[in-house]
């Protein structure tokens, strides 16, 4: 039946061929990353694949210059600090300007220094909402409420947040801040004598590669749990953490987006909603913590934000 | 004279390209400084993205694998478990330059870029810092009788490169930092059996108990097998380590381990009559203690104070036959070393932007070996070593490695081990390092004074030959080596990339010579040792990568590509390691209880024992399937384990088997462990 079958070939091309949605609604995204592939790739796909069908995407470094000018885009979705601090100075035409993959401290500075640019401004930050923490650590050891965290410059914003979220949930944080990386090891002693759980805040000049060694030690040799914000630190042997995945953030991202597009403005300032739970067994082993297993750890966290 | 000529030239090329190297280093070192003050720390969401390898031993201080002074693979208790391998020699095959070659049941050698010999003795082998490097006769390691069990295996650090900066000599090619977990880390008690074909049959016990700050740890193995085949060379060795870890107070930790080796296995060929390499029985005690101290003054400020004993005790005898006078000559080469070590170490942050690490060693050898120093009772040897170390994180960019070692044996000069390493962090996750070092091998103790005498009746009668005899102006083997390396973090499948193209160069290589015998022995072939005036130069480079693309999958590959010139004794040494090997492991979790591991080792050409024997290019397919069952915080797992399957080959062969072969036999044993 060549007859039919071409007939059949017409159709499904010419089907194809039709949008899903009338030409004229089809909007301009354009996603700007800091550095291609990894995390910034990830998230990128994720947007394309909210996006599909609702808005035409492109994608490219947020340092190339843009091609010729086409139509203006409605919205800019820039994925890493260096991106979001890049268009944010650069005025490019756009009614919305989200930057995602940020960590809050990093967004907060960039939009102070945005002036007029701030009024288009928004952003998902990597960091987890102080509430969520606090309460997986309550979650995962109800007996430990003695919080202790470290703040630097860069996170001394923090502090007082999470002060606020803890007397909200009968939990105390233990506040020191570190002025120096010599500073940091007579300071931990002494925050840690005071608290039953230690709380990473991301601060680089505090954790990172360099330090991260000795702060587990430290923490291991007082016998305490550290409560992290990556897996990265589950792995080199903090108890647990509670965390976002690029992906995770891109979908958000791209529902952010459809919403924009449905004539709902963007809050300034978004915490992830879909997280992950990452635990270390053999820490709370040799800690002698009886930690659930992950799966579980997350879905009565889910369970506890969905009944606020 | 052409000879000398021709050498005196090469000498001269060689260490004129040495030169253009090093400037090339300088030229690059002082460019990268130049433009990497452009690179700030405003790349802030690395905190939440980047993975946090921590490397120790490469300089003594803690380290991303980035700032590490070198190339540095690490292997994981997961990936060890799940190879399912029986010894580190099978896991050592799987780092790129490293060349494993198995000789028998319960005698594998293993070199870092060939070299090698009957007593391969350029590498380092530590187990929570403690020298299992053996005193004895050539030195090197008898991987089969360091008393460790894979179970307490927490981590493997190995350098690959020279480190005699950290580890003193014979840290000259390869560094293997084996360090065991703390004990009361997984309480609980789990006790495993293996049965497979070749008679394999394997025990193991792991029990672990914590009580407050006091944790206590016993492990245990048994291994049995037939060996290759083709020789007398079953190999039987039992295990016991037991460790305490004792946390004092806030600041002050104490750790102390102890253990025991007891291994038996065939030695020696039926051979050619006289020879003292004849059929033997060989056993072996290896026993150990190790007690250390750790005092944490601060963060980042902590010292160490260590103490071990090392017990080597070997016993095998022969008889051999000289006729038609002696038709049975009694020869035995029991021995007993004993070392003691007692070490120090500061670790600390002198500013904000420098850590160091500086220490001390104190050692004594001392060997009982009538067959090898005829006529003393014992030999002794001392050393003493102090070291530094420095690092520098001159911007967020660039981070300065340097140290030094000064170590003096008795009875020699003393040596200095430097080395400077630089690491430009040229964009985040992309490190690219650049370094020079110089390390040695020394002199073993028989190198300097050995009288090997073979009598007619043991250690009397009539002197039938002396095999070896020192050379006490003998000098160490000296290796500088440059490198430049890359290691790379990729966010794509949680990739971690390292490459390290170098330049090893050997002087002062020590060889056996033939010699003139004392006179009126029986058999005038004597051989003594010297250092080879031309220099031996290694060329090449290595890549490794190590993935993580999901949760459930692991990926480990690396590539080893390594050309030897050494233009002496008949360019011999020059094909002792193979040009190419290639190493892919998979390990993949599919459900919650099954999971998979599959290795692949392919090895080119190479000629081991001097060029006596050619080993064809050959792949090696290793597997593991496993399943796990019962409750999940005390899972049984059962696993059926295939060890070199694919190409039937033979990694070894002596001159009495060449018409018999001496295949590697395909192993295949079930292991299943059960928690109790």
């Amino acid at each position: 039946m060549p007859a039919l079958r071409r007939i059949a070939v017409v159709l499904i091309l010419f089907g194809a061929a039709l949008p899903a949605r009338p030409v004229a609604a089809i909007e301009h995204v354009s996603v700007l990353l800091s550095e291609s592939g990894g995390a910034y790739a990830e998230v990128a796909e994720a947007i394309h694949s909210e996006l599909k069908g609702f808005a035409e995407v492109s994608t490219r470094l947020a340092s190339e210059s843009p091609g010729p000018s086409r139509a203006p885009v409605l919205a800019i979705v820039a994925v890493g600090t260096e991106a979001c601090e890049h268009t944010a100075r650069n005025g490019v035409l756009t009614n919305a300007l989200l930057c995602v993959l940020v960590p809050r401290t990093a967004f907060e500075r960039i939009a102070a220094g945005a002036g007029e640019r701030r009024r288009i401004l928004s952003a998902i930050v990597l960091d987890q909402p102080p509430a969520r923490q606090l309460a997986l650590i309550r979650i995962a050891m109800p007996e430990r409420h003695r919080v202790a965290v470290l703040v630097g410059e860069q996170s001394m914003g923090l502090a007082a947040e999470l002060s606020g979220a803890a007397s909200a949930s009968a939990m105390r944080v233990v506040t020191a801040r570190v002025e120096s990386v010599p500073d940091l090891g007579p300071v931990l002693q002494q925050t840690l004598r005071q608290a039953d759980v230690l709380l990473a805040v991301p601060d680089s000049a505090i954790y990172n590669s360099q330090t991260i060694h000795n702060i587990l030690r430290t923490t291991f040799r007082m016998r305490l749990p550290m409560v992290a914000f990556s897996p990265a630190y589950v792995r080199a042997g903090a108890l647990l953490a509670v965390y976002s995945t690029p992906g995770q953030i891109g979908a958000q991202a791209g529902r952010s987006i459809r919403a924009l597009l449905s004539g709902h403005n963007l809050p300034a300032l978004q915490f992830p909603k879909a997280f992950m739970v990452s635990t270390n067994p053999h820490v709370a082993r040799s800690l002698g913590i009886a930690l659930p297993d992950e799966n579980v750890l997350a879905s009565r966290l889910h369970l506890l934000e969905a009944a606020r | 004279m052409a000879s000398v000529g021709s050498a005196s030239a090469l000498k001269t090329s060689v260490s004129g390209r040495g030169r253009s190297v090093s400037a090339a280093l300088v030229w690059v070192a002082l460019s990268i400084g130049l433009c990497a003050r452009a690179e700030g720390q405003r790349v802030m969401e690395r905190s939440f993205l980047e993975d946090l390898p921590v490397v120790l031993s490469a300089s003594r201080i803690p380290q991303s694998l980035a700032a590490t002074p070198g190339a540095v693979t690490v292997l994981d208790r997961e990936f060890i478990q799940a190879t399912g391998y029986r010894d580190l020699p099978s896991l050592l095959k799987l780092i790129p330059g490293f060349h494993v070659v198995r000789e028998r049941g319960g005698l594998s050698h293993v070199t870092y870029h060939g070299l090698g010999n009957a007593f391969p003795n350029r590498m380092q082998v530590l187990i929570d810092g403690r020298s299992v490097y053996s005193p004895y006769f050539l030195g090197g390691v008898d991987w089969f009788a360091v008393p460790v069990t894979i179970d307490e295996i927490e981590r493997v650090e190995v350098l690959r490169g020279s480190n005699s900066t950290n580890y003193g000599s014979n840290a000259a090619l390869g560094v293997v930092n084996i360090v065991t977990h703390v004990a009361g880390d997984r309480p609980g008690a789990t006790g495993g059996f293996s049965v497979g074909n070749n008679s394999l049959a394997d025990l193991e016990l792991d029990g672990e108990w914590r009580r407050g700050d006091f944790g206590l740890r016993l492990n245990a193995e048994v291994r049995y097998d037939d060996g290759l085949g083709a020789m007398v060379d079953a190999a039987r060795k039992g295990v016991v380590t037991i460790r305490g870890d004792h946390r004092l107070n806030l600041r002050d930790e104490l750790s102390f381990s102890a253990g025991v080796n007891d291994s038996r296995r065939g030695l020696g060929f039926a051979g050619d009559p006289g020879n003292s390499n004849g059929l033997r029985a060989f056993r072996g005690e290896n026993a150990f203690a190790h007690l250390r101290w750790r005092r944490a003054l601060s963060a980042d400020e902590e010292i160490q104070l260590g103490y071990y004993h090392n017990t080597e005790h070997a016993t095998e005898a022969v008889t051999a036959y000289l006729p038609p006078f002696f038709p049975t000559v009694p020869i035995d080469f029991n021995r007993t070393s004993d070392r003691d070590n007692l070490d120090f170490q500061h670790l600390f942050s002198p500013t904000g932007n420098t850590r160091a690490a500086w220490g001390l060693e104190l050692r004594r050898d001392v060997i009982r070996s009538p067959r090898l120093f005829y006529g003393a009772n014992r030999v002794r040897q001392s050393l003493a070593r102090v070291f530094g170390n420095l690092e520098w994180r001159l911007n967020s960019a660039l981070t300065l490695n340097a140290g030094a070692m000064l170590e003096r044996y008795s009875g020699r000069g003393s040596e200095l081990a430097p080395r400077i390493f630089l690491n430009w962090q040229a964009m985040p996750g992309h490190t690219l390092r650049i370094g020079r070092s110089i390390a040695y091998r020394a002199p073993s103790m028989a190198e300097e004074n050995a009288n090997v005498r073979f009598y007619s009746n043991g250690y009397s009668g009539v002197l039938l030959r002396v095999s070896y005899l020192g050379t006490p102006s003998i000098r160490p083997e000296k290796i500088a080596a440059n490198e430049i390396g890359y290691v790379g973090q990729f966010k794509t499948w949680n990739g971690v990339f390292d490459l390290r193209v170098y330049q090893e160069k050997i002087t002062d290589l020590i060889q056996e010579i033939p010699t003139a015998a004392p006179p009126g022995v029986i058999d005038p072939r004597t051989f003594t040792f010297y250092n080879s005036g031309v220099p031996v130069l290694q060329r090449g480079f290595e890549w490794s990568y190590r993935a993580r693309p999901g949760p459930k999958t692991q990926l480990q590959a690396g590539y080893s590509n390594l050309r030897v010139h050494a233009p002496f004794a008949g360019d011999v040494l020059e094909h002792e390691a193979p040009r190419h090997v290639t190493t892919v492991t998979w390990i993949q979790e599919w459900a919650q209880r099954w999971n998979t591991t599959l290795s692949v080792i392919r090895y080119g050409t190479y000629e081991w024992g001097s060029g006596s024997y050619h080993v064809p290019r050959y792949t090696q397919l290793d597997a593991r399937i496993a399943y796990r069952f019962g409750p999940p915080g005390k899972p049984s797992e059962v696993a059926l384990v295939l060890l070199d399957h694919g190409s039937r080959h033979q990694e070894f062969l002596p001159q009495t088997l060449l018409s018999k072969g001496n295949p590697i036999p395909r192993l295949a044993f079930v292991n299943l462990k059960l928690p109790f």
